[in-house]
C-alpha cells in the first residue's frame, strides 16, 4: 500500500514511533489513526432567465481539497483518556501531538460532588487486523473534472425542461483515500473508500411565488451512484414537486393524524430513534431510552436496525474508528428496546460488547457513538391502506433537517412539503410544517408500517466539538395516529380546533 | 503568526511560478481547546470529565487566477510540498470566471477602528487543564445554585490569521473566544440549557453560565401545555440569534442578493435599498469592530478591516453586506467592501462531506455581530415594554432549517414560560412557534431588557425582542 505522500513502510515506522511514545510516557493504551482523503467539490446554481430553456446564468463553483493528518487517543492508567492531532507528520511534531494526548489521559481529579470519579476503561482488548476497500465501480479519482461537471448538467438541463423551474442549485462531492487505524493492543485496519453525493434543489417561480424541493443522491461507492438514469429522474421529480407546490398555501397546525412517506420517516428515526438510542447519551442520563432495556416502547409493528455494512448507503463502513468491525444492531424489535449504539468506552461501562458505532469526523476528532445507516423494518401496509380510514389528516414528504434533545425526549424535524389527507384520499399540496414530539409518544402512536423500505443519503452533526458526518437512513411509509404539525393555520374551517389539552 | 504569513506568500510565489496572473491565500491556524463534563450516572448529581481535545483547525485555501479562469483549492499539508499541490489543484480546478472579479484590490477600503480587547493573553497561555477547571467551576455554579449538571462544555480557541494576496496586501491577525455551556437539571424535574462565550476568561466568568442554567432549570419545574393561539411572544437574546443565523443574516450578504436568493434582491441583482423590511422602531447595524465582541474582527476573510455598516434604519433597508467581488460586482460602479467576507459557508448547500475547514471555502458574505436597536422603545421587561399576557422564550430548536430566501420557520421552544401581568407565571412544555421570519420582523413592538452578545456563525447584541403577534401551537 502507498498512501498519497506516505509510502506503507514511512507510515507503519510513524504508526510504531507514536505508539512506542505513547507507552513510554505511561499509557496503558493507545491508538492511533492516519487518514489521507482527497474531495472533490462542484457546485452549480443556474438560473432561467429571459424564458431562456437551459438556464440563462450559471455560477460554477470547484475546488480541490487534500487532508492528511493523524489522531492520537491515550488512555492512561486512571483509565483517563487524552487525545490530539495533526497535520504535521513531522517527528517533532508527532511527538508533541503524543505529549498533548497523554497530558490530557494523566490528570485529573474527581468532580464537584465527588461521585463519579474520572474515566472509564475501554474494556476487554480488541486486536483487529483487516484491510478493506469499501465497494465501487467509478471510482471519482477515474473521472475527469469534465465528466463530474457533465453529471451536473444532465441534471439541469433535465430540471429545466420544466417550464416552472426558476433556479436550480446543486452540490457534488467526492471523497476518496485511505484510513488507517492501529492500536497497542495490536490491531491494524486499513479502509479504502470512496464516497459520492449530488445533493439537488429545484425552484419554481411566478411573480412573487416560489417553492423549491431538494434531495440528495449518492452513498459509499463509485460514480456509478450517480448514473445518467437516476439524475435525470431526480432532476424530474424535483422539478414536478417544485412546479406543484408554487403557491401552495401554509399547512394547518395543531394535532392531526399524519402519514410520513418515506425520508419523512428516514428523518423521524434518526432524530428520534437513533440519537436516543446513542449509549454515551443513555449512561449520562441524557436520554429517554435510559433503563429502558427490555421494555415496550414502540407499537409492536416497530423495529429498528443500525447496519453500517448495508452496501452503497452513505453511512456505509466496514471497521469503525476504533478499529472494531461494523455491525448490525436491532435497537427495536416489535416495539421492545433491545439495544444501544456502543464505542468501546459505552460498551464497557454497561458491560456489553462493543458494536462498532464508534465514529469521528476525521483525524482531528476524538470518536464517539455516532449512526452508521439507520432504518425502520418494512411491515405490510400500502400507502392507500394507511389512508384509507383517515377522514382528516396530512401528508409529509421528503426531509429537511431534524433536531432532538434526548434528554427531554423531544424532537423536530421538517419535511421538503406536504399534502392535506381528506375522507381516505391525498387531498391539495401545502408547505412544508415541522413536526415534534416526544419521542415516546409517537413511537407508541405508529398504527400502521410501509412495506416500501428505501434509503437516502444525510447528514448528522452531534457532539462537542461538533462532528458533521455522513449518515444514511432508510424507512417505508409510516402512519401517527397524533402528531403535532407547527402549520401556521388555513382558512380552512374543516381544521380548526385541531389542539388538544391546554393549560 | 510570521510562519502563516510566510506560508501565504510561499503558496502565492509558487502559483506565480506556475503561471498565475493573481492569487490570494488565506492561512488559519485555530487549534481549538474543547472540555466536556457529563453526569456522572443517572440519579446521580456528580460530573465527571468526559472529553479533553484539542482539535487542528489549520490549513490554507488558496484562490489564483490564469487568464480568465480562475481556480481555489486547499490543503491540510503546510509543508513545501503540500503547497506545490495545492496549486497544481487550484490550476487542475480553475474554471472561467466573469473578469476582475476574482481578486480585486481591496480599494476603496472605508477606515476603520481596529476593534480592542480580542486577545486575552490568559487564553493563548492556557493549557487543557487550565480549561478543565473552567468546566469545573461551571459545574460548581450549577451545584451551587441547586442545580443538576447533566452536562457541562467549555472550548477555547486561539486564532491565528493570515491574508496575502498578489497585490501586496499582506495580514495577520490574533484573538481569542472562549466559552462554556450547561445543561442544567432541577431536583423537580426541570431543564435547561445556557451557553455564551467571551473574548476572555473573566468575561465569560462574568456571564455565570451554570448559575444562570440552574435557575432556569428550576424555573422550568412543573411545566404546563402551552395555550395555543396567536399571541405576543417574548423572544430572548439566543431565540433572536436561533431564528436570524439561518435567515435574516445570510439575506443580508450581497453575495444572496445579487443570486436572487434573498428577500431584499430587487432588479438585476440589486437591493432593495429604501424599502421597508421591519418594524419602524427597529434600527441593525453590522458592526465588527466592538471592543470585546465575539463576532469583531480586525480584517475578514479577504484582508479587508472590519467596519460599521448600518443596514436597516427605522425599518428602511439602507445596506447590504459586501465582499470583495460582490462590492466589485455592484451595480452601477462598484462599491468599496464592508468588510465582511466570510468563509463560513453554514448557510450553504451541504453534502455533509466537506473540507475540514473554513479554509476550504472562498469567500462568502456573513455579518459580524448585528447590533439591533430601538431608540426610545427599549424597556427594562416585558411588562414594562406594555406586555400583559404572552410567552417568554429562551430559545428554540429546529431554525437551521429556515430558507433564507423564504423565511418560513416552524420551531419548538427549549424553555419558555406564559407571560401574566407582564412576568413569568409558570413555566410551559414544548411549544412550537409558527410564521414567517420577515413577517415578524413587522410585528416587533419593542425590544426589553439589557442587550447580550451571543456568538454562532455570526454575533447579535440585542435585548428580547416583543413581537406582537405569533402563532404558538
Amino acid at each position: 500500500m502507498a498512501t498519497s505522500g506516505l509510502p506503507s513502510d514511512d507510515l507503519d515506522r510513524t504508526l510504531r514511533f507514536v505508539l512506542d511514545r505513547a507507552l513510554g510516557m505511561g499509557a496503558v493504551y493507545a491508538d492511533a489513526r492516519f487518514q489521507d482523503r482527497r474531495l472533490t467539490l462542484v457546485g452549480l446554481t443556474a438560473r432561467r432567465e429571459g424564458g431562456t430553456p437551459g438556464g440563462g446564468r450559471a455560477a460554477w463553483e470547484v475546488s480541490r481539497h487534500t487532508e492528511r493528518g493523524l489522531g492520537v487517543r491515550v488512555v492512561g492508567p486512571g483509565g483517563r483518556e487524552g487525545f490530539a492531532a495533526t497535520s504535521d507528520l513531522s517527528r517533532p511534531a508527532l511527538a508533541k501531538v503524543v505529549s498533548d494526548a497523554a497530558a490530557g489521559a494523566m490528570s485529573g481529579r474527581a468532580g464537584p460532588s465527588g461521585e463519579g470519579g474520572e474515566g472509564t476503561s475501554l474494556g476487554p482488548a480488541v486486536r483487529t487486523v483487516g484491510r478493506a476497500a469499501t465497494p465501487r465501480r467509478l471510482h471519482p479519482d477515474d473521472l475527469e473534472l469534465e465528466e463530474k461537471r457533465d453529471i451536473l448538467r444532465t441534471f439541469t438541463a433535465e430540471a429545466f425542461a420544466r417550464s416552472e423551474t426558476s433556479t436550480v442549485s446543486l452540490a457534488y462531492a467526492d471523497a476518496a483515500g485511505t484510513d488507517v487505524f492501529a492500536s497497542t493492543e495490536g490491531s491494524r485496519v486499513e479502509t479504502d473508500s470512496a464516497r459520492v453525493i449530488l445533493r439537488a434543489g429545484v425552484e419554481a417561480r411566478h411573480a412573487l411565488r416560489a417553492f423549491d424541493s431538494a434531495e440528495s443522491l449518492g452513498g459509499v461507492g463509485g460514480l456509478e451512484l450517480l448514473s445518467e438514469l437516476a439524475v435525470k429522474d431526480l432532476a424530474r421529480r424535483l422539478a414536478a414537486n417544485a412546479a406543484d407546490w408554487l403557491g401552495a398555501p401554509a399547512a394547518p397546525g395543531g394535532e392531526m393524524t399524519t402519514v410520513l412517506d418515506n425520508q419523512a420517516g428516514e428523518n423521524f428515526v434518526h432524530e428520534a430513534v437513533g440519537h436516543s438510542c446513542e449509549a454515551d447519551a443513555v449512561l449520562t442520563g441524557a436520554s429517554v431510552m435510559g433503563g429502558r432495556l427490555g421494555r415496550e416502547i414502540g407499537a409492536p409493528g416497530v423495529t429498528v436496525v443500525d447496519d453500517p455494512g448495508r452496501v452503497g448507503t452513505v453511512g456505509m463502513y466496514v471497521y469503525d474508528d476504533e478499529g472494531v468491525p461494523a455491525r448490525s444492531v436491532t435497537l427495536i424489535e416489535e416495539g421492545v428496546l433491545r439495544a444501544y449504539l456502543h464505542t468501546r468506552r459505552t460498551a464497557a461501562a454497561m458491560g456489553v460488547e462493543p458494536n462498532g458505532h464508534a465514529r469521528a469526523r476525521d483525524f482531528g476528532y476524538v470518536p464517539i457513538v455516532r449512526m452508521g445507516t439507520i432504518n425502520i423494518e418494512p411491515g405490510e401496509f400500502t400507502l392507500e391502506e394507511m389512508l384509507e380510514d383517515i377522514d382528516r389528516g396530512i401528508y409529509l414528504m421528503g426531509k429537511r433537517g431534524g433536531q432532538v434533545d434526548p434528554a427531554r425526549g423531544v424532537f423536530q424535524f421538517r419535511p421538503d412539503r406536504a399534502r392535506l389527507i381528506r375522507r381516505g384520499e391525498l387531498g391539495e399540496p401545502v408547505r412544508a410544517p415541522s413536526l415534534s414530539g416526544s419521542i415516546l409518544d409517537i413511537l407508541q402512536s405508529i398504527d400502521a408500517v410501509g412495506r416500501d423500505l428505501v434509503f437516502h443519503p444525510g447528514g448528522c452533526g452531534k457532539g462537542f466539538p461538533g462532528q458533521t458526518i455522513p449518515a444514511g437512513s432508510g424507512s417505508p411509509h409510516l402512519r401517527l395516529t397524533r402528531a403535532t404539525i407547527g402549520g401556521a393555520g388555513s382558512g380552512d374551517p374543516d381544521w380548526a380546533g385541531r389542539k388538544e389539552g391546554g393549560a | 503568526m510570521q510562519d502563516l504569513l510566510e506560508r501565504a506568500e510561499q503558496a502565492l510565489e509558487l502559483a506565480r511560478r506556475a503561471g498565475a496572473a493573481a492569487a490570494e491565500a488565506y492561512v488559519i491556524d485555530a487549534p481549538a481547546d474543547a472540555v466536556s463534563f457529563e453526569r456522572a450516572g443517572a440519579g446521580s448529581g456528580g460530573v465527571r470529565l468526559r472529553t479533553a481535545v484539542t482539535v487542528p483547525h489549520r490549513g490554507l485555501g488558496l484562490t489564483a487566477q490564469w487568464g480568465g479562469l480562475v481556480g481555489f483549492a486547499s490543503t491540510t499539508d503546510l509543508s513545501a510540498a503540500g503547497l506545490e499541490d495545492v496549486v497544481r489543484a487550484c490550476r487542475h480546478a480553475a474554471l472561467p470566471e466573469e473578469p476582475g472579479l476574482a481578486l480585486t484590490p481591496p480599494s476603496g477600503v472605508r477606515p476603520s477602528p481596529t476593534p480592542s480587547d480580542l486577545v486575552d493573553r490568559r487564553v493563548v497561555e492556557m493549557s487543557l487543564a487550565d480549561l478543565v477547571e473552567v468546566a469545573r467551576e461551571v459545574a460548581e455554579e450549577v451545584w451551587e445554585a441547586g442545580g443538576l449538571a447533566v452536562g457541562v462544555v467549555s472550548f477555547a480557541r486561539c486564532r491565528r490569521v493570515a491574508v496575502a494576496n498578489s497585490l501586496g496586501l499582506a495580514r495577520s491577525s490574533l484573538d481569542t473566544l472562549v466559552s462554556a455551556g450547561a445543561y442544567a437539571a432541577s431536583p423537580g424535574g426541570g431543564l435547561a440549557s445556557w451557553s455564551r462565550a467571551s473574548r476572555s476568561l473573566e468575561g465569560l466568568r462574568r456571564l455565570s453560565v451554570g448559575r444562570r442554567a440552574a435557575g432556569m432549570a428550576l424555573s422550568s419545574e412543573g411545566a404546563r401545555d402551552v395555550v395555543p393561539g396567536r399571541q405576543t411572544v417574548v423572544l430572548g437574546p439566543g431565540a433572536v440569534l436561533s431564528l436570524l443565523a439561518g435567515s435574516l443574516g445570510p439575506a443580508l450578504g450581497a453575495d444572496r442578493v445579487g443570486e436572487g436568493s434573498s428577500p431584499f434582491s430587487g432588479r438585476d441583482g440589486r437591493p432593495r435599498l429604501g424599502e421597508e423590511v421591519a418594524a419602524s422602531l427597529l434600527s441593525v447595524t453590522d458592526d465588527a469592530t466592538r471592543p470585546v465582541g465575539t463576532g469583531s474582527y480586525e480584517f475578514d476573510a479577504e484582508g479587508t478591516p472590519g467596519g460599521v455598516t448600518p443596514l436597516i434604519r427605522d425599518g428602511i433597508l439602507v445596506a447590504v453586506l459586501h465582499n470583495n467581488r460582490t462590492a466589485a460586482a455592484a451595480r452601477p460602479a462598484g462599491e468599496a467592501s464592508s468588510g465582511n467576507a466570510s468563509r463560513d459557508r453554514s448557510d450553504r448547500m451541504t453534502t455533509f462531506v466537506e473540507p475540514s475547514g473554513h479554509f476550504g471555502y472562498r469567500s462568502g458574505v456573513s455579518p459580524s455581530t448585528l447590533v439591533v436597536q430601538a431608540p426610545g422603545r427599549t424597556y427594562a421587561g416585558p411588562g414594562e415594554a406594555g406586555v400583559d399576557r404572552g410567552l417568554l422564550v429562551a430559545d428554540v430548536m429546529g431554525a437551521f432549517v429556515i430558507d433564507p430566501a423564504v423565511g418560513d420557520f416552524s420551531v419548538t421552544t427549549t424553555n419558555a414560560w406564559a407571560l401574566e401581568r407582564g412576568s413569568p407565571a409558570y413555566p410551559v412544555r414544548r411549544a412550537m412557534l409558527t410564521g414567517n421570519i420577515y413577517e415578524m420582523l413587522k410585528m416587533v413592538s419593542a425590544l426589553a431588557g439589557e442587550p447580550e452578545d451571543v456568538a454562532g456563525p455570526f454575533s447579535v447584541l440585542t435585548p428580547a425582542w416583543v413581537v406582537s403577534e405569533l402563532t404558538v401551537v
